[in-house]
């Protein structure tokens, strides 16, 4: 009984960080100043306008977007290169002008412009997080002095407060995952070993094929000494590493690989049969993408993007919807150990 | 005659086989050239790279290598001939993809090279190796501070020696992302696009691009390469007019895979019409 | 070495034709020679990328942080019995100085080691402990990547129904106002594209009946357009392994064939060494042995 209890406590203790980390905001929100930069006096000390929202401009490719920039001056900006703080003049659609400066909600189809209605002093202390949101409401870390402050145009929108320290330790952790992940690297190896080690003792039918395998492994990790060589370097590791690459590895995964094809075509030629209406229409496209894709004619080549930007981008995003859920709900299931089956309920 | 067509569904797989074969290796024999229609995917990145100022550099991600070369060094050549006709400057890097990308990428650009023999190492172009780390982590890392990432090129050389690398520091002086690779990391968007808003353009195996086309619309990507199809048509919109210019592995490729396509959709056509046959004989039968 | 890795030399050109010969030799049967190379490419993958594995990753990520500043001193001329007493002093003064580096490695490198428990019938719950680990991170950490890649297109699927002029066809169109005219055919499009994405997610929906009215029908829309989807994935996926077929292909028409037979003009010569050398191996397996039955699924089916 211990012993699942401490798989469970080890589970959930692996998760937690990165559950944490995903739920809990970078500073802590009710003691954190969100606005624009008006200007940084000092490195410890900077001027932030709040902003309040007071309009909500629809964008397209047709959108003529107008920005004013830092010193003051008028340039055309596509809305590819809007950013929050950007100070904005759009003509919408029916010719109304709308002025103000791009929120962080805003999207790449639709802007929420606001005015500056209040000036605040923050203090950047020790314990502080100054990011500057550049898209879509994510920030990166940086230092107060690299913000661009201006009060008349263009400026970085920040975001102040004390830090909830989660952020900063996400790449050691990540290093540790991927270490401990790593260690597993002989499984693969000594498992092989097992099965060929065995054929040869017992002498199973074609037992020379697992003698092969491990004259082949020692070669292959002779070649891996050459790994990470510079390309002029002579080193005879480099040049077996270069043989076993581009001489054996190479044209022995390609063609393995290659036969792919054959059985491709053998399989269509062999299931894929009219047999009801959900076939047909599968047959259908595939010929529909295939000639389209092919420049056969025009028409074809029409209807085959037609279906790869209309149907498949529509499925494909249901069906990335459907597996962002499940795996939400998998992932909840596995980290506090609710999941049932022959794993998990395995004695230990 | 519904005897032969019946038959017609129980050909060898073997004949199947060598018809693919053939129509894969004839058209290397014989010279053929096909027209070929750039789609909107392809076009999307060609004016993005048109369009893109000199000032700034292209991030070039390539991970690619032997194992999917025929569909990703086609567009690796068609983009970095692009990249050098504009005289844009670019940064090849490869993160997590497979070790052999830089050996690769430099195989590729020397072959274009050879067109613009004006263009300079460190000046028009840095290729910075390989940061086995991957994932984005490390793309996050190179977005605030591309000196951290790669402090030094695949060749050893520290990149403040570098005159381009000088003024690429992070990714305010990137104008867009190019991702070639089998599959592309979608933690480019994720991470990078969703933060800091940078274009960025796809290269990848057909068997990924149906995956990637949902990011078109959304605006996510600015357009897609799709295996050697892409980089034939990307190199028809390079040369409009002189098909004896467009000498991309994609332009080579593009006769026989039409031509192993067609035999493919044959034989579906063919089988079925064999089904078909043997489920009239069915219903004769049951009338009878 | 040419470009992109490719056998210059003659002896490395013959090489990879023989090899990817040998390995079409399985479209006609199985045969010893494939199964050969089959294995001898599994054993040198597994040994090559075992090495770089730790040349990669583990090395500098977990061996050098801890022992990559250690370097012994020892005098020449210290006498031999002596030496690894100071060898091993130098190593405990060397964890005394890097105390936490040390503790890291040898925590990480023990929890490490539970991996091989797997192999152990009696120790094998020792081994749940590091996969739980590895499947409580992995869960925790989908949540984030999921909402980052997923937002921007939840967004871009609530379209406008009515749309007017549109940017491009295959974009979205702007939702219609005042004095902007409908245009029908992208008012077509984001109704389709709002319904497929509907439809596909009831089927996928199973806390309901599908029995139930709406829903049915919604859910075998939803198959339909899922169908199309495949029809389309599976041309792009032909056209993926042909490519790689194709590379091969001009690798034995360009560079074996017309280049690799010396002091002899014409491919006609190449061609004929590779015909003879598809029937050597006909020959072998047909009159050797008995020949094996062909072990692709589509055999079975014919058989069935």
């Amino acid at each position: 009984m211990w012993k699942k209890r401490l798989i469970t406590a080890v589970t959930f203790l692996g998760g937690i960080y990165f559950f944490l980390e995903f739920v809990i905001p970078a500073t802590i929100p009710w003691q954190t100043t969100s606005g624009i930069v008006l200007s940084v006096p000092s490195d410890k000390k900077v001027e932030v306008g709040l902003v309040s929202k007071n309009a909500s401009v629809p964008i397209t490719e047709k959108t003529v977007i107008k920005r004013k920039t830092h010193t003051g001056e008028i340039e055309i900006a596509s809305p590819v290169s809007i950013h929050p703080g950007d100070m904005v003049i759009i003509k919408n659609l029916s010719g109304k002008e709308s002025i103000g400066i791009v929120m962080p909600q805003s999207s790449q189809r639709r802007l929420i412009l606001g005015d500056v209605t209040k000036h605040k002093m923050v203090e950047v202390r020790d314990n502080s997080l100054v990011r500057r949101m550049r898209s879509r409401g994510s920030g990166e870390v940086v230092a107060a002095t690299t913000l661009k402050a201006s009060r008349i145009g263009s400026a970085d929108w920040v975001q102040i407060g004390p830090t909830t320290y989660l952020s900063a330790w996400y790449e050691s952790v990540n290093d540790f995952f991927v270490v401990l992940g790593s260690l597993a690297w002989g499984m693969g190896l000594l498992s092989l070993w097992l099965v060929h080690s065995g054929n040869i003792r017992k002498r199973r039918p074609e037992w020379y094929l697992s003698v092969l395998f491990f004259a082949a492994v020692i070669v292959g990790s002779v070649a891996g000494a050459g790994f990470g060589a510079p390309e002029t370097s002579k080193e005879w590791t480099k040049r077996l590493s270069d043989i076993v690459l581009f001489d054996l590895l190479r044209p022995l995964g390609s063609t393995i690989f290659s036969l792919l094809t054959f059985y491709l075509a053998s399989a269509a030629y062999r299931s894929f049969k009219a047999k009801s209406r959900e076939a047909v229409l599968m047959m259908a496209s595939s010929i529909i993408v295939i000639l389209g894709q092919l420049s056969i004619h025009p028409t074809l080549t029409t209807t085959s993007t037609w279906i790869l930007y209309i149907i498949n981008s529509a499925s494909v995003r249901a069906l990335e919807f459907g597996l962002m859920l499940g795996a939400i709900a998998i992932g909840l299931r596995l980290w506090l150990s609710l999941e049932r089956g022959a794993f998990f309920d395995r004695e230990v | 005659m519904l005897d032969f067509l019946i038959k017609l569904q129980t050909i060898d797989r073997r004949w199947i086989y060598l018809a693919v074969g053939l129509a894969c290796v004839v058209p290397f024999i014989v010279p053929m050239r096909l027209t070929v229609r750039p789609s909107q995917e392809t076009i999307g990145v060609y004016k993005t790279i048109e369009n893109l100022p000199r000032d700034k550099a292209v991030l070039i991600d390539s991970g690619w290598d032997a194992g999917s070369l025929g569909e990703n060094m086609g567009q690796a050549e068609v983009i970095v001939e692009h990249l050098f006709r504009r005289r844009v400057p670019f940064v090849v890097i490869n993160i997590g993809g497979s070790p052999q990308g830089p050996q690769f990428m430099n195989a590729v650009i020397d072959k274009i090279h050879k067109r613009y023999p004006d263009r300079k190492y460190g000046i028009d172009w840095v290729n910075l190796g390989y940061n086995q780390v991957g994932g984005w982590v490390t793309m996050t890392l190179a977005a605030k501070d591309l000196h951290k990432a790669f402090p030094r090129d695949y060749k050893g050389t520290k990149v403040n020696e570098l005159p381009l690398m000088r003024k690429t520091r992070n990714i305010d002086d990137i104008s867009l992302i190019c991702c070639i690779n089998y599959s592309p990391s979608e933690e480019w968007i994720g991470f990078i696009h969703g933060v800091y808003g940078t274009p960025i353009a796809f290269a990848c195996a057909g068997i990924q691009s149906t995956s990637e086309y949902r990011y078109i619309p959304s605006k996510q990507l600015v357009g897609l390469l799709v295996s050697a199809r892409g980089s034939a048509e990307y190199d028809v919109l390079l040369h409009p007019n002189k098909s004896e210019d467009r000498t991309s592995k994609g332009t080579e490729l593009i006769v026989p895979l039409t031509y192993g396509h067609l035999v493919i959709i044959f034989g579906v056509v063919i089988g079925n019409i064999g089904y078909l046959a043997e489920r009239r004989r069915k219903r004769l039968r049951r009338w009878e | 070495m040419g470009i992109g890795g490719e056998p210059t030399t003659l002896w490395e050109i013959w090489l990879a034709a023989l090899i990817t010969l040998a390995i079409y030799t399985f479209l006609y049967s199985d045969n010893k020679l494939y199964r050969a190379l089959l294995n001898t490419s599994i054993g040198l993958s597994v040994g090559y990328w075992f090495v770089v594995g730790w040349k990669q990753v583990l090395g500098p990520k977990w061996w050098d942080l801890a022992w990559g500043g250690f370097k012994p001193k020892i005098p020449h001329n210290a006498v031999w019995v002596t030496k690894p007493i100071m060898w091993i002093g130098n190593l405990f003064s060397y964890i005394g100085d890097h105390p936490w580096a040390f503790t890291y490695w040898l925590f990480l490198g023990l929890l490490g080691t539970l991996w091989y428990f797997q192999l152990s019938r009696k120790y094998m719950w020792l081994s749940r402990i590091v996969i739980g680990m590895t499947i409580g991170m992995g869960a925790a950490a989908t949540f984030k990547g999921a909402f980052l890649l997923n937002a921007p297109q939840i967004e871009d699927s609530f379209r406008p129904l009515l749309a007017t002029t549109p940017d491009s066809l295959w974009s979205n169109g702007a939702p219609i106002s005042v004095g902007a005219p409908i245009n029908w055919l992208q008012s077509i499009n984001n109704i389709i594209f709002v319904g497929t994405v509907v439809c596909v997610m009831v089927y996928f929906f199973f806390s309901f009946s599908h029995d139930r009215k709406p829903f049915g029908g919604m859910a075998k829309i939803g198959r339909w357009m899922l169908m199309i989807t495949f029809g389309a994935f599976f041309g792009n996926t032909i056209m993926t392994r042909m490519a790689i077929f194709l590379e091969r292909v001009q690798f034995l028409v360009r560079d074996w064939a017309k280049n690799a037979v010396p002091n002899t003009p014409g491919i006609y010569y190449a061609y004929g060494f590779a015909i003879l050398f598809v029937l050597i191996a006909i020959y072998y397996i047909l009159a050797r042995r008995h020949p094996t039955a062909p072990t692709s699924p589509d055999a079975m089916n014919k058989e069935g």
